[in-house]
């Protein structure tokens, strides 16, 4: 039986191709591998050399200018990119006088002009690594093209950089300028924009309260709001939030209630005991929870009613609750312990024997 | 003379019906690998501006439920535990189910942790055998252990979710050793998208030959058993190529049992895993996607490259050959539970396009490929048989594959660089030809025979020989 010597034509080129490719695909790779690693080997190990000169400029009294020249000097031309790796290596845990030093360096290296020139002409992924740079040395120069490029780039990898460089900067133009962008934009990932606020939480409150007072906000960015809220630790957010305890929108009563709690105010006490009727059953969850973290003596009778919740998780909750409320509300749980209908006896002794089986470890 | 007619046009209509198969599959892994590679350089380049210190320190980080099951693990119980409880993390617990174990899993568990009975509240969520008791280590209180009658690992995973309190449910096997920045990083979709993330599912690495240090992977060398090393390279193929790619068109149909996080609402509304599958994993995908598209709920599931978990594979000929037909029954059973799914446009691309993917290749190709041979031995038999043709066909055809094996050695290479010294570059390439060349056929033959063994035998779990991992 014969095939087509049409067919059999291109099988043969079919069969020569691939070999060829086979062939040429293991050299590149092994090529391309061996580069590779010797190109980073070598940036490893001109920064470490690098990063050592630098770490002991930083350290000594030589004035910033002559530590400029002397870096000039001694790392030749070619090993800019190990040294501007060195550079940026050091810049998270500068602080203080140290971080001035660093920032004037990379000024008078011309690292930062580069890395301005890259902001506003560079290809997209320059760009956001060029704002990362600039927010990690802290230039305070970088603040306008930042903002700039904050305006003119629809793409979220860059806006999240240059939000979190402006944030990292800080200076009050800086500031105002990540919350005016992030009052009028939402599609950026919530998380990035948690990063962003809480970086200066003390910083961002002000507007973070203004925007929790005048509302207007779809349920989504509340919610994150909020969240943000209860790890900002400040008294001054809790009149704002608690406005929000009778939002239509369970989740976001939910998430008022919960920070309230983390922020510990006794004041709400009443409007949280209250929460605990709660046609949600995440709502009266976060109620009991909120109870339990502001310290909130007088809504024992409360708790202790949820120990009767239909749902597992709110009992689970109001015994938690019960159990930062001290010896009071640890006294209630005993005695739900003993004697009660199973599932408030059940709560009750999940909690006190799991703090049973804590306290044996500190004992050992 | 007729018959011979008869014969002829048979084999060669066969040939034919080959040959667009052939096309057809090659043309589809060069689309997922073209995918892959893309996909990959879109997340090297996002992962450069992520900082896991943030997504740490972040009041927005999800908590979340480890879950893993364990039945007769008492070789790699402790390591795994420790490892797990290693994880960098803020806020997780450990949830690990002793299935009835014949064997000192719960003892040993008990003794190094020294496990104390407590109440603990579970309401039956989904649907699981029953609880025996539930301890928890005053040593770590993140730990809690759950000793349940023997029902199989999906049960044990129903129980475990059942038991877990935290909104994400984080699944790992209990001989896989997870990296410890792993949860962070799957977490990461959860964070970043909450309201539509229903499932991220990560790369599993074969730890068989790595040097492992206080339940952590220290040094990644290569073993030097060979079925060890032909699944290094089938899982690369399959982990940074293929599921990469379907990634990439939002459609995957596995998240791999050893290591995946789901959001646990979601998984209680579809009642969890399916007790009555052995291929539990990707009953539980399938579903899902049949569950949340007939409902039109927006979701999405992720592929991610770099949280790693690792893992043993068997290193013999019979434990590869149990695990490939427990896989093929499983995935027997996923496609045949969701078949209605199958070319239906209600679901979108996943009935469109994953679905008849699965169904005609990955199901079907095992058949296709054996009856090829059959075949080729009938035309051999009677003298109908043009070698040329058959030469060529057969190179063009492992060639390809190899291509492909390469090509997934390359993804790891560049990107990833697990494997950095040149010899054990040299070595997976060396695999990638193998891997097809003998491997490929042996891996058909018990492909196939799955469809027997899916209609004999019964669902249970599928044990292995583990090895300590200070051992490996």
């Amino acid at each position: 039986m014969e095939y087509g010597s049409g067919l059999q034509t291109a099988l043969t080129y079919g069969v020569i191709v691939l070999l060829g490719l086979v062939v040429a695909m293991f050299v590149l790779l092994v090529v391309l591998r061996l580069v590779a690693s010797r190109r980073e080997r070598r940036l490893e190990n001109r920064k470490l050399q690098i990063l050592s000169v630098v770490t002991g400029l930083l350290d000594s009294d030589v004035m910033p200018e002559d530590a400029a020249r002397t870096l000039r000097d001694v790392v030749p031309s070619r090993d800019r990119r190990p040294m501007e790796l060195a550079l940026l290596e050091l810049a998270p845990n500068a602080k203080g006088g140290r971080a001035e030093r660093l920032s004037f360096l990379c000024e008078r290296l011309g690292f930062i002009q580069k890395d301005i020139d890259d902001l506003e002409d560079g290809r997209p992924s320059r760009k956001a690594e060029a704002a990362f740079h600039l927010g990690m040395v802290g230039s305070e120069r970088a603040v306008g093209p930042l903002l700039r490029t904050l305006d003119s780039n629809p793409d979220q990898g860059i806006v999240f950089a240059c939000l979190n460089a402006l944030s990292h900067i800080g200076t009050p133009e800086a500031i105002e300028g990540v919350a005016g962008y992030l009052a009028s934009h939402d599609e950026l990932e919530n998380v990035r924009i948690a990063e962003v606020l809480l970086e200066r939480g003390k910083e961002f409150s002000p507007y973070i309260r203004t925007w929790l007072e005048e509302g207007g906000i779809d349920s989504r960015r509340l919610n994150f709001l909020l969240k943000v809220t209860a790890a900002l630790d400040d008294a001054s957010m809790v009149a704002p939030v608690s406005g929000y305890l009778g939002h239509d929108d369970p989740e976001v009563r939910a998430n008022a209630a919960r920070a309230l709690g983390m922020l510990g105010e006794r004041a709400a006490c009443g409007q949280l005991a209250r929460m605990m009727e709660d046609g949600s059953v995440r709502v009266r969850a976060e109620a009991a929870e909120a109870l339990g973290l502001a310290g909130c003596a007088e809504a024992l009778g409360v708790l202790e009613a949820g120990l009767g919740d239909p749902d597992m998780g709110v009992r689970r909750s109001c015994a938690s609750a019960l159990m930062l409320l001290g010896s009071e509300g640890r006294a209630a749980l005993e005695r739900y312990a003993a004697a009660a209908e199973e599932e408030e006896r059940e709560a009750a002794a999940e909690v006190l024997e799991t703090e049973r089986v804590r306290n044996s470890r500190k004992g050992a | 003379m007729l018959f011979r007619d008869v014969a002829t046009g048979v084999i060669l209509m066969f040939n034919a019906m080959v040959f667009v198969y052939f096309v057809l599959l090659n043309s589809m892994y060069l689309v997922l690998f073209a995918a892959a590679f893309v996909e990959t350089r879109r997340y090297l380049t996002r992962s450069k501006s992520i900082d896991l210190e943030e997504v740490f320190r972040s009041p927005l980080t999800p908590s979340v439920s480890v879950l893993i099951p364990a039945f007769n693990e008492e070789a790699v119980i402790l390591d795994v535990v420790a490892a797990t409880l290693n994880l960098k993390y803020p806020h997780f617990e450990v949830v690990v189910i002793n299935d009835g174990s014949t064997d000192s899993t719960l003892e040993l568990l008990k003794e190094r942790y020294r496990l104390q009975h407590v109440t603990r509240m579970t309401e039956c969520e989904v649907s699981c055998g029953y609880i025996n008791s539930v301890y928890v280590s005053p040593s770590d209180d993140r730990l809690v252990v759950v000793d349940k009658l023997n029902g199989g690992k999906a049960d044990a995973l129903n129980a475990g979710i059942n038991v877990s309190i935290h909104d994400i449910v984080c699944v790992v096997d209990a001989d896989s050793l997870v990296e410890p920045d792993a949860l962070l990083k799957i977490a990461r979709p959860f964070l970043e998208k909450p309201d539509d993330t229903v499932a991220a599912g990560g790369v599993i690495r074969i730890a068989n030959g790595c040097e492992v240090e206080g339940s952590r992977v220290t040094r990644v060398k290569l073993p030097r058993n060979y079925w060890a090393n032909v699944q290094i390279v089938e899982y690369m193929r399959a982990f940074l190529g293929a599921r990469l790619g379907w990634s990439a068109f939002h459609s995957m149909l596995i998240i791999s049992g050893a290591f995946g996080g789901f959001d646990r609402r979601t998984m209680v509304e579809i009642d969890g895993y399916d007790p009555n599958t052995v291929g539990e994993d990707m009953e539980l995908v399938v579903r899902m996607h049949r569950y949340l598209r007939s409902r039109r709920r927006p979701y999405r599931m992720y592929f991610l490259p770099d949280p790693i978990c690792w893992t043993q594979v068997p290193e013999t000929y019979g434990g590869v050959a149990r695990q490939r037909d427990r896989w093929q029954r499983g995935l027997i059973e996923s496609l045949n539970h969701n078949a209605t799914m199958l070319l239906n446009p209600r679901y979108g691309i996943i009935g469109m396009l994953a679905m008849p993917y699965y169904v005609f290749f990955e199901l079907m190709g095992p058949i296709v490929e054996l009856l090829g041979y059959a075949m080729v031995a009938v035309a051999l038999s009677l003298r109908m048989i043009d070698f040329d043709f058959l030469y060529l066909f057969l190179s063009v055809s492992v060639l390809y594959g190899i291509i492909v094996s390469i090509m997934a050695v390359y993804i790891e290479s560049l990107a990833y660089r697990r494997y950095p010294r040149l010899p054990s570059l040299l070595k997976l390439t060396f695999y990638a030809v193998l891997d097809n060349v003998g491997y490929r056929q042996i891996n058909t033959w018990w492909r196939t025979k799955a469809y027997f063994t899916y209609y004999t035998r019964r669902r249970k779990w599928g044990e292995s020989r583990r090895t300590r991992y200070a051992e490996t």
